[in-house]
């Protein structure tokens, strides 16, 4: 066992260079009649075998090591991830407060009599209002470029990690959680706004129900 | 038109709520109220009747799709006009809407002269 041991610590320091010294070649149970006769030349073979094998191994262990440093998961999970999901709840506290400012505005201007003297002038602040609320795009815009960004910076990570540690996705999913939001979703035709022109038109919805 | 038909507004987001609401006002109806998700329109449905029912369709825990489902197959509230304003823009929702039973299908955004159209459409002007 002890012998095993150091092959493995030497195929872990110099995973490309392992070789096997004589005394690595001994059976490893004692030998009282054997006088010292050491291995046979097949036995000496298979040991090779296996040594080359585990050389494999602790080389494919080193890479796999240094690619998970490279992940840098703990900087990611400790600082990027809680400062994205800080910027994207901040995006939606802004468009929020936006609209609400947007409609009491709006929905001021409408209870408003027309007749009333100051008509003009109250209008006026309304749409100020509306103005100001609107410099909400500019702020939610960069905090949204910082989320992007950390996420197309992560996925570069996960890119560069699957492809140096050759591993593809896995055709069963186990999270029980995301298996039945999922079903739900496939059921019940819930995918939310389509980008681009994935989208389909009013027109042609109008068609559909003529 | 009868502009004193009880509507039933149902979406998950306030801000389109007070949207599709002011849209209405504007357009003459007074009788409006509002749910939060298909379940909480369903207990309105059961209390009160009304002429016509504006629903989104993502919304959690009963979608508008599974009201729509609960409207038509209900004796009592089954030919209540039934439009849905939703950003499920896909060509299968459309046409799974329209097999449920919807009256008509507005996809988000919308403006005022096409929630006007689809509800004197399904209404009557």
């Amino acid at each position: 066992m002890r012998r095993i041991a150091d092959i493995l610590r030497r195929a872990f320091r110099h995973p490309a260079t392992l070789d096997l010294t004589p005394s690595d070649m001994r059976p490893a149970m004692p030998d009282p009649a054997g006088e010292g006769r050491g291995c046979q030349p097949s036995e000496r073979r298979k040991l090779e075998l296996i040594a080359r094998e585990i050389g494999q191994v602790a080389d494919y262990v080193t890479r796999l090591k240094r690619e998970i440093r490279a992940l840098k998961a703990g900087e990611v999970s400790a600082k990027r991830m809680p400062a994205t999901i800080t910027d994207l709840r901040g995006v939606h506290e802004a468009t929020r407060s936006a609209a609400e400012t947007i409609m009491a505005a709006a929905e001021a201007i409408l209870a408003r009599d027309s007749r009333d003297a100051d008509y003009r002038a109250f209008v006026a602040d309304r749409v100020t209002e509306i103005m100001q609320a609107c410099s909400f795009e500019d702020l939610a815009g960069q905090r949204l470029d910082r989320a992007m960004e950390t996420l197309q910076d992560v996925e570069r990570r996960l890119g560069r990690f699957a492809k140096a540690v050759k591993i593809a996705d896995a055709a069963d999913r186990f999270d029980r959680r995301t298996i039945m939001r999922e079903a739900r979703r496939e059921v019940l035709l819930v995918e939310g706004p389509q980008n681009g022109g994935a989208a389909i038109k009013q027109a042609d919805i109008d068609e559909i129900f003529r | 038109m009868d502009y004193g038909t009880p509507i039933l507004v149902v979406d998950d987001y306030d801000t389109m709520l007070r949207i599709i609401r002011n849209l209405l006002k504007q357009l003459g109806f007074e009788d409006i109220d509002e749910a939060s998700d298909g379940k909480a329109a369903l207990e309105k449905l059961s209390r009160k009747p009304y002429g016509l029912v504006i629903s989104d369709w993502n919304m959690e825990p009963m979608t508008g799709y599974e009201l729509l489902r609960h409207v038509r197959a209900d004796e009592r509230l089954k030919s209540t006009p039934f439009i849905m304003v939703t950003a499920e823009s896909k060509t299968e929702n459309v046409i799974a809407a329209k097999k449920a039973g919807a009256s008509n299908y507005i996809v988000k955004p919308f403006n005022a002269q096409t929630l006007k159209n689809k509800i004197e459409a399904v209404c009557g002007a």
